[in-house]
């Protein structure tokens, strides 16, 4: 009886992994909700439509590009230091705040470079203070604050915060980069 | 790579099924290899190629969270606003790539297939051809995707053309081309995961096709892999796994055990491990040794199936070693698990349909783009959480569940697109209204008619100051006195002509003063009319001087108001237009939410239906496994008697 009952046990269980595996086409689901991948890919395109064309929109409303800053983040460090938050000071008002979770910490050591502001400013001096909080090597606690001072004209602004590495240093150096 | 949240058993458990079919993912590689292909490309740019490297990176940044979503508006936005020439056919490269990562088909082909052209550098032809081979994979278009593999030259990164290699063999094996697809096998170079992958899926569908030795001899080749890296160590269980059951269904359950008892006591497998093991045991006739993994596994959540087999395994292998009254027990042990267990699935099911499973599955957070904070509702002491991991384990209710989280997901963020709009048209008002202010300050009006009537006056000396250096008028340039004076003077003249209209009246004398003081008088301003000229003429300068910098003033206020008009105006029918569309938008979503809540719903209904037939048999089993040992032993009762 049990013979029987394991052949069958067995093919149940070698099929059950069987459709585990690397299966990465999506044929159609039959049935009343047949047509909901289709659905769904085409909400996400629309969706993603939306996104894109507000945003542009948005910048150009609360930023035209006559006072348009903008400030990114790059990191060119070793994996020994991991950086915990930052805040960014333009004018003495905080303008951004982020605490990094691991994943987008990896990504910012890996070359990524997120935008911690844009917005609006008039033509003139500003400054700009940047606090970071993190720990370096050894587990050390490290803190960082950056202060520069930066023209901003009649055309965008792009401004970037480096974090680097120097030889002669154990902590990682942050300075401001003021593209023309 | 390796860096999933291993705390988070559902990440876990999605990571697996994503490496399954990706080994490694896709999600972070989307752009690994383009850094080269994009340096070669640098071009003269409107944006200076440090300003685009940072457009470039700010995708990238998303890129290798896998935030497809937030990385393509990044792209597109780049696009649209600024696009990043300077990287040649690098941004284009990685926009195809991105829009095949978010499953977008149709912009993933456009995008790419203009970079398969001969014209294209070959490193990004070749990555492009990667690309669209694995979108036509994925979309189940094999001869294209295998076209597309032919096409790609060697300029890919080793990790690259393992991944391709492994496609080809995905392809080959679906459409049973098993000779060709053990031929490419042998193309990988050095032992990678891609490559893993490949052979256990081959060996899978071998064993499925009936061609027992090729499948056994690939799936052992990855069931002795020596690794600690997680994830291959969870295809080294599978591929034992699978091993050991096609042995035992070939009848070779010497050789089954092996392969068993090389699984992990913990891992996702073990519990089939445990029953695969004892059933090996007990083919040998070596009941106490497969009573081992068996009274191991009956103790684990009833909810499994091998559990469930486990738990009618025991008490028949105690009527093997005649530990009868053991047996009975166990058999009515059991009966109480499946009666318990069905009373749950009873009211998980009554819960389904009423819709309160949905409510449970429905994730706390759902502005995370990734998912990865989200948690399973067993966590969270649900109820219905111990049949969700099981359904969650299948791939159907997985993609659906996927699709769900996603479309939370947008309607989140088209919900932020709704508050963000609504508060913009506020301010739209709020700065049409400050310009209107503006617009009709009394203030101001009034300092631009008093600068306009100036500049009326101004205007009218200037030509004057013109007309009198053309007509040498120097009597106009008689000051203020000196005009008094001839007043008078004319005034005398009248009175001399009127007297000397009267016969009796002599005026001879007075109209020679007359004369005489009006001539000098004449006389005197003609005299000085260079320097009384150039007075005129330094005076009106300054005027215009001043009137000059009143301009400049009102010129900046109406730059200040043009801005300002500028700041609401335009606006206004573009934000309208965007309300309309996310209205639309949100429209659809809600349907589509609703929709993919029945669909998930039904799933849940059919699965726990299923689990519930199984226990169900299960009980009947164990029932009918009673009663016969009942009445074996009443019948050696008998015959004692």
């Amino acid at each position: 009886m049990h013979i029987s009952k394991l052949t069958l046990a067995t093919l149940c269980l070698l099929a059950a992994i069987a459709t585990t595996q690397a299966q990465d086409t999506t044929p159609a689901q039959p049935g009343q909700y047949g047509d909901l991948p289709a659905q769904i890919q085409s909400l996400k395109n629309d969706v993603l439509e939306l996104n894109r064309n507000l945003t542009v929109l948005e910048k150009d409303f609360l930023a035209p590009a006559s006072t348009r800053v903008t400030v990114f983040l790059s990191m060119d460090t070793n994996e020994t230091f991991d950086l915990g938050s930052v805040e960014l000071r333009l004018n003495n008002k905080v303008v951004a705040t982020h605490l990094y979770t691991e994943r987008e910490l990896r990504a910012l050591q890996r070359g990524g470079a997120p935008r911690l502001f844009e917005g609006a400013l008039p033509p003139g001096e500003h400054e700009l203070v940047a606090y970071f909080r993190g720990a370096g090597e050894d587990n050390r606690d490290y803190r960082r604050g950056l202060t520069k001072s930066f023209e901003k004209g009649t055309r965008p602004q792009y401004l970037e915060i480096q974090i680097f590495n120097v030889k002669t240093k154990r902590q990682p150096e942050i300075d401001l980069k003021v593209w023309e | 790579m390796s860096n999933v949240n291993q705390s988070n058993p559902a990440c876990s458990a999605r990571k697996r099924r994503f490496i399954a079919r990706w080994p490694l993912g896709t999600a972070a590689t989307v752009v690994v290899g383009l850094a080269g292909c994009v340096a070669a490309h640098a071009t003269q740019e409107p944006l200076s190629p440090g300003v685009q490297r940072l457009f470039f990176n700010e995708s990238i940044f998303y890129v290798y969270q896998e935030k497809y979503f937030s990385a393509l508006t990044s792209a597109e936005v780049s696009e649209k606003r600024h696009p990043l020439t300077s990287y040649g056919d690098g941004a284009k490269l990685l926009h195809g790539g991105l829009a095949v990562a978010y499953g977008n088909r149709a912009d993933a082909e456009h995008i790419l297939q203009p970079l398969t052209t001969t014209e294209t550098v070959e490193k990004t032809r070749d990555q492009a051809w990667f690309y669209l081979a694995r979108m036509y994979y994925q979309r189940g278009d094999l001869t294209l995707a295998e076209n597309a593999i032919a096409q790609i030259g060697n300029t890919l990164s080793k990790r690259r053309q393992a991944e391709s290699l492994n496609l080809l063999v995905g392809i080959y094996t679906q459409q049973g081309r098993f000779e060709e697809a053990l031929k490419a096998l042998k193309r990988f170079r050095g032992n990678t995961e891609w490559e893993s992958y490949a052979r256990f899926n081959l060996g899978i569908e071998l064993l499925r096709a009936g061609e027992t030795r090729p499948g056994e001899q690939l799936l052992a080749t990855i069931g002795s892999l020596k690794t600690t890296n997680p994830e291959m160590v969870a295809l080294r269980d599978r591929a034992n796994l699978a091993l050991g059951f096609s042995l035992m269904r070939g009848q070779s359950p010497n050789r089954a055990v092996k392969y068993f008892e090389q699984l992990r006591l913990s891992g996702p497998f073990s519990n089939e491990a445990l029953l695969g093991l004892g059933w090996s045991r007990s083919a040998r006739d070596q009941w106490r040794q497969a009573l081992v993994p068996w009274m191991e596994l009956k103790n684990r959540d009833t909810i499994d199936p091998a559990v469930q087999e486990a738990m009618i395994a025991v008490p028949y292998g105690l009527e093997r070693i005649k530990a009868y009254d053991l047996a009975v027990d166990h058999y009515k042990d059991a009966i109480a698990a499946f009666d318990r267990e069905l009373g749950e699935l009873e009211t998980v099911l009554s819960g389904a349909h009423s819709g309160g499973f949905m409510g449970a599955m429905r994730p706390d957070m759902v502005n995370d783009e990734r998912g990865w904070n989200w948690r399973p509702v067993e966590l969270e002491g649900v109820e219905a959480g111990r049949y969700l991991r099981h359904l969650l384990a299948g791939e159907a209710f997985h993609r659906a569940f996927e699709d769900y989280r996603t479309l939370l997901y947008l309607e989140h963020v088209v919900n932020t697109w709704e508050l963000k709009v609504a508060s913009y048209s506020d301010i739209i008002a709020i700065r049409r209204a400050n310009y209107q202010a503006l617009v009709n300050d009394a203030e101001r009006l009034s300092q631009v008619k008093k600068l306009e009537d100036a500049k009326t006056k101004y205007y009218s000396l200037q030509r004057e100051l013109e007309r009198v250096a053309r007509d040498k008028d120097a009597l106009a340039l008689a000051d203020a006195s000196e005009a008094t004076v001839m007043k008078r003077l004319q005034g005398i003249e009248r009175q001399i002509a009127q007297l000397d209209r009267q016969p009796a009246v002599d005026v001879k004398l007075q109209r020679n003063k007359y004369r005489l003081i009006s001539g000098m008088m004449q006389w005197n301003i003609t005299r000085d009319y260079a320097v009384r000229m150039w007075d005129a003429k330094s005076s009106l300068e300054e005027v215009g001087a001043a009137l000059e910098v009143s301009e400049k003033g009102k010129a900046a206020m109406d730059s200040a108001l043009a801005q300002a008009r500028g700041s609401f105006e335009g606006f206004e029918p573009r934000f309208t237009e965007a309300q309309r569309s996310v209205t639309s938008v949100k429209t659809r979503l809600q349907t589509a939410i609703a929709r993919q809540e029945d669909h998930l719903q039904q799933l849940a209904i059919e699965e726990l239906e299923l689990q519930r037939l199984q226990i169900e048999q299960q009980r009947a089993r164990a029932r009918f496994s009673l009663a016969r040992l009942y009445d074996k032993l009443s019948g050696q009762e008998g015959a004692r008697k």
